[in-house]
Parts: structure tokens; C-alpha cells; sequence
């Protein structure tokens, strides 16, 4: 592991990809900082910039958006009670009080400090985990991929957005996408009616650029908000040593929540620092001063939300299945680049998967540096109006779409999808799920084909195998526990 | 809020009752394995099925709305405009090539969003355009639209 790990540094430490990876964390934190783009919505829009790029170098850019972002949402929750993302929403709640109490510095300090802790402990866990799992997930066959993507896709269903119901409407509808284009068995179209464009399938590009970033894009113009106001005296931003003392345990516990949760499709950043928050009130001896501004309510959301970026890989890398938004946007990027991710990932590529998580490492460092010495530049990015933000994100999208392919039709369909993204942020149906289901139908199709070719037509196959019926069992369980539980309390009531 | 709901039920019912039809013309069992219709037909009747369930407990009152207007006061013109002028943009970016396209697409939206004067709109929109250019064309070496100007 120690050698891998050192190819992997050798890797991460040419210049491109040093800087693409600086390149990464610095959109990362501006995303970050800037309320209404999410990480998910600024990596997919940045994704056509990565086409000239070897997939490593692709890989190690879009990851330091991602984690780049979380460390940049932390700055506006504590600056203007305003998240820049939605993982960094509890840190509002303590983070902004301590900046009203004037120890704005100390919140982002730890902030910083913590987020690069749980960053650095998550890649350790990455690191050791993701190897053996990837040796038990290698005698995975096909009915057991089935039912691994068909688990992913019902956890992210069921934990994402607020209404079951309308989650399962976007995984179907995602799926009902994911069938557009040629059947890559038979030859035969599906919904393609002849458009050449269609023949390979809707681009994930197009799709996954109009339904989070246009979408996005249409609400900041909906309300037109004036630059915030936000707190500018910043001073001692390294916390004392009674703030370490307060700190370091909720650091430590949110790495670990952060990293677990996480790791299991469904449960992302979001779902991981609000974890964390409760456990710190419910572990504090004095949960009433929740929400008054001290410093635990700080460290422990914001050491989960950045341990989230390494435990989100390994289902991404390991498992090849996306467990959020960002993680599926990402497997599309590989996808895009040629690299499958999966089991076989480790042993067909581990130049790649060693060099990522080395840039990570790295990665982690550059942001402590730009986090700290730099906050205040980071703040006054809240100053750039939305005028200049809308049509400088809307062109860049588009030309960004068309030098995929060099195709405008394309450029049409990611429009298409920001007005249908729009409409389903309105009523509450979530993106995720379409996205995720998108990219995972070819796949899942296919397994399921060669798991009845295998059993000569025969369903029993997914229940006969321990792996997949386990798997399969889960993915009821989560998809009919609101109905279960509705049950139990009407039993209850009786 | 709940008429755009009831609304966006009776789009999605209407988009199963299209995926039934279609996917019904396709085959959905194979001798070995399923067919290429399997999966679109039985997620068209998901899409149908769900979204009635979703109308019912609308009607019924039993599904949790937000009450709130669906869109901003003066929102939705916002947002219609400047979807239209995406629109105009694809267009013509089709027709006069990426630098032209991008100014004008820029400099519009700009005085529509801030009734900016118009030669500041000019300033930003020419910076912004040589900014992407630069990004894209020279930085990433990605051909643009030339259109009948070749630029």
C-alpha cells in the first residue's frame, strides 16, 4: 500500500496535475462561497474544461471541487448566515452567532482547521478501506451489480428530497432517460425517432449541466438578490487553546460520522453534518447553548461535511455506484474519460485511483492555505452581482456543452433540462435521483440481461445468491419503510 | 403551489401514457432475457402510477404543500426572459459564430437584469466574451460555433 501510495504522490506531484488540482479546490471554495451554485451544479458545469485532460488528471480537478466546495460553504454561513451549499446549513446556526459575537476569526479558523482534519482522515479511511473492499466486491457477478445499483439507487431515492413518493417519480422518470438511444444487444432504436444525437443515449453532459447548474441559474434570476451584507471585522484566526480543547472531540467524531454515513449511497454531506450537529447536542452537557454560537457547533458539522468527500468515494471508485449528486456527476466524468469505475478499478488502474487519493491529501493542504491567510478575499466574492454571475454561468454552460461534441443540439437538451430542472426544485421532485438513474440504467440493464441469460429467464437468480438477496432485501427495506412506518403508527394508535 | 402540482401530475400522467404507447411498440420479452421494451413500459406505468397516487393525496389534502406562492412577485418574467434569451442565443450563435453571439447575448442580458447603462453593459459583455474565449479557444484549444463570420 505504502509503494502504491508513493507512485500515487509521484503522480499527483506533476505540475498539471498540482495545478489542475489548486485549479479544483480554488472553484471548489468560489462555488462554495457563492450561495446558489452547489458543488454538484459546479462540477457538472465544469466538466467539459476536463476533455483535453488524461482521466487522472480529470478526476483529481472535479474531486477538488468537491471538497473544495465544502471548505468554501463554511465562509458565507459564518459571514452572512447565508449557506453556500446545503451540507454547510448547521453551520449557520452557531457559526453566524459567533461572528455577531465578534469571533468570527476563531469560527473559521476551526472551521478551516477541522475541515482539514476530517478531510485528511477520510483519505486515511478511504486508503484503508477501499482495498479490501474492492477484493470482496471483484466476485461480484452480474445479478449481484444488479442489486447493488438497484440498492444505491433506492437509498439515494429514498433519502434524498422530502416526499418519497416524488423521488421515486425522478428515479423512474431518470430511468425512463436512460433507455433513450440504441440498445447496445439488439441495434434497435429506443425513443430515438432518428436524430443522430439521440442514437448514443442522451448526453449525461447535457443533462446533468441543465438540471443542476441552469436550473440554478433560472432561480437566482427568479429572486434577483442584492449582494449580502456580511461581516467584515475578521481577526485571530487561529482559535486558542480552549477552543482546541472544546473542539477536538466534535472534530473527531464528525470525521468519523461524516466518513461513514457517507459511505453509504444515499446519505451525503447534507445528511452527515446533520448528524453530527445532533450527536454534539445530545453528547453536550449543555445542549441549550446550541444555536448561541459556540464553537462545537461549528467544528462538529463542518468536520463531517468535508470527512463526506473521502467516505463518498468509495462507493463511487470501489463499487461503481454514485451514493449523491456530485458522486454521480463525477462517474459520469470517468465514464466520459473511459475509466469504469468499479472492483476492477484498483487492479486495472491503480496509477489512477493512488494518484487521486494522493491529490487529495494534497489537495487538502492547499486548501488550509487558501482557507485561512485568504477568507477575506474569499468573502468579498459575495460582492460579484448576479447580473454578471447569470449570463457568465448561462455562456459558459453553453459553449462549455458544445465542445463536447461539437454538437448545438446538445446545447438545446441541456436547455431543455434547466427549465425541467426549474420546474422540479419548484415542486419538490429531487434531480439527484434522475441523474443517478441515468447514468446507471445502461449498466443495470445490462446486468440484469446477463443475470437472466444466466438463469435461463428465471428471476430466482436474484434471490438465490446470499450477496444479491441480501442487497435486494436492503433496497425493499428502504424503499417501503415510510409505508411500514405509516403502518406501525396507525397500529399504534389502534 | 397545489395548482402547479396538480398541473405537473397531469404532464408527468401524460408522459407515462406517451411511454406506454411507445414502449408497448417494442418488444419487451426476448428468449434469452428481456426485451428492449421491458424497462421504458414498466417505468411509464412507475411514472403513471406514482403520479396518480401523488394527484390523489393532492386532492385529497393529504400531501404536505407548502404554502407559498409558486414564483417570486415579478419572478417568473424574470426567468421567462432570460430563458428566451438563452434561446436567442443558441440561435444565433448558430448563424454569426461564438464572438458576436456571446457579446450580444451578454450585453442583453446584462441591461435586462440591472437596467445597466448601456456602454457599461458594452464594457462587461466584451470583457466577458474575450474572458471565455480565452478560457475556451485558447486555454483549452476547443473549437467554437463560427458561423457565417468564422469567428
Amino acid at each position: 500500500m505504502i509503494d502504491h501510495l508513493l507512485t500515487g504522490f509521484a503522480t499527483a506531484f506533476s505540475f498539471s496535475n498540482l495545478f489542475f488540482c489548486f485549479f479544483g479546490v480554488t472553484m471548489g471554495t468560489i462555488i462554495g462561497v457563492l450561495p446558489g451554485i452547489g458543488p454538484v451544479a459546479g462540477t457538472a458545469m465544469l466538466i467539459p474544461f476536463t476533455f483535453g485532460m488524461n482521466p487522472t488528471t480529470a478526476i483529481i480537478m472535479l474531486a477538488g471541487i468537491y471538497y473544495g466546495a465544502m471548505y468554501g460553504g463554511s465562509t458565507t454561513s459564518i459571514l452572512v448566515n447565508l449557506p453556500g451549499e446545503s451540507a454547510s446549513v448547521m453551520t449557520c446556526l452557531d457559526g453566524y452567532q459567533m461572528a455577531r459575537h465578534g469571533r468570527a476569526g476563531a469560527a473559521l479558523g476551526i472551521s478551516a482547521f477541522g475541515s482539514f482534519i476530517a478531510g485528511t482522515l477520510s483519505v486515511v479511511g478511504l486508503m484503508l478501506l477501499a482495498p479490501p473492499l474492492a477484493a470482496f466486491a471483484i466476485s461480484f457477478g452480474p445479478p449481484e451489480y444488479f442489486a447493488l445499483m438497484a440498492l444505491g439507487m433506492t437509498l439515494v431515492i429514498s433519502l434524498v428530497g422530502d416526499s418519497m413518493i416524488k423521488g421515486l417519480i425522478s428515479g423512474a422518470f431518470g430511468i425512463f432517460l436512460g433507455t433513450i438511444g440504441m440498445d447496445p444487444t439488439t441495434g434497435i432504436e429506443r425513443f430515438s425517432y432518428g436524430i443522430p444525437t439521440l442514437l448514443d443515449g442522451l448526453s449525461f453532459v447535457s443533462v446533468s449541466v441543465g438540471l443542476f447548474a441552469l436550473s440554478e441559474v433560472f432561480e437566482m434570476a427568479e429572486y434577483a438578490i442584492k449582494p449580502p451584507s456580511y461581516i467584515d471585522k475578521i481577526s485571530n484566526l487561529l482559535p486558542n487553546k480552549e477552543d482546541w480543547k472544546r473542539s477536538i472531540m466534535p472534530i473527531l467524531r464528525g470525521s468519523a460520522i461524516g466518513f461513514f454515513a457517507s459511505a453509504l449511497p444515499g446519505a451525503g454531506a447534507t445528511v452527515a453534518s446533520m448528524l453530527s450537529y445532533a450527536t454534539e447536542k445530545k453528547l453536550s452537557k449543555h445542549p441549550e447553548k446550541f444555536g448561541t454560537g459556540i464553537i462545537e457547533g461549528v467544528a462538529a458539522p463542518e468536520s463531517a461535511n468535508n470527512a463526506a468527500t473521502g467516505g463518498a468515494m468509495i462507493p463511487l471508485l470501489v463499487l461503481g455506484v454514485p451514493g449523491s449528486g456530485t458522486a454521480a456527476v463525477m462517474m459520469g466524468a470517468l465514464l466520459v474519460h473511459g475509466m469504469r469505475p468499479g472492483p476492477m478499478l484498483l487492479d486495472k488502474h491503480p496509477d489512477f485511483f493512488w494518484a487521486v487519493i494522493a491529490s487529495m491529501y494534497i489537495g487538502n493542504v492547499m486548501l488550509l492555505i487558501l482557507n485561512l491567510p485568504f477568507v477575506g478575499i474569499w468573502a468579498r466574492m459575495l460582492k460579484i452581482p448576479h447580473v454578471i454571475l447569470i449570463p457568465l454561468i448561462l455562456a459558459i454552460s453553453s459553449v462549455g456543452v458544445f465542445t463536447v461534441n461539437n454538437n448545438l443540439i446538445e446545447v438545446w437538451i441541456m436547455l431543455l433540462f434547466g427549465v425541467i430542472g426549474y420546474f422540479m426544485n419548484k415542486f419538490g421532485f429531487p434531480a439527484a435521483p434522475v441523474i443517478l438513474a441515468l447514468i446507471l440504467t445502461p449498466r443495470m440493464e445490462d446486468a440484469m440481461q446477463q443475470s437472466l441469460q444466466m438463469s435461463h429467464q428465471s428471476i430466482s437468480i436474484f434471490f438465490s445468491r446470499p450477496i444479491s438477496l441480501a442487497l435486494l432485501s436492503v433496497a425493499c427495506v428502504s424503499l417501503f419503510s415510510p409505508v411500514l412506518r405509516y403502518l406501525w403508527s396507525r397500529v399504534k394508535k389502534q | 403551489m397545489k395548482k402547479g402540482l396538480i398541473v405537473s401530475c397531469v404532464i408527468l400522467i401524460a408522459l407515462s401514457a406517451y411511454g406506454l404507447i411507445e414502449s408497448s411498440r417494442l418488444e419487451r420479452t426476448m428468449k434469452m432475457g428481456i426485451g428492449i421494451g421491458f424497462l421504458p413500459f414498466v417505468m411509464s406505468l412507475a411514472i403513471g402510477g406514482l403520479s396518480i397516487a401523488l394527484l390523489v393525496s393532492i386532492l385529497r389534502g393529504r400531501a404536505e404543500i407548502k404554502d407559498k406562492p409558486v414564483f417570486q412577485p415579478g419572478g417568473r418574467s424574470r426567468v421567462f426572459v432570460v430563458v428566451a434569451l438563452l434561446m436567442g442565443y443558441l440561435l444565433l450563435i448558430d448563424w454569426t459564430g461564438y464572438t458576436l453571439a456571446t457579446f450580444v447575448y451578454l450585453a442583453a442580458t446584462i441591461v435586462f437584469l440591472r437596467r445597466e447603462r448601456i456602454f457599461n453593459a458594452v464594457l462587461m459583455s466584451v470583457g466577458l466574451t474575450v474572458f471565455l474565449y480565452a478560457i475556451f479557444r485558447l486555454w483549452l484549444k476547443s473549437p467554437l460555433p463560427a458561423g457565417f463570420l468564422g469567428i
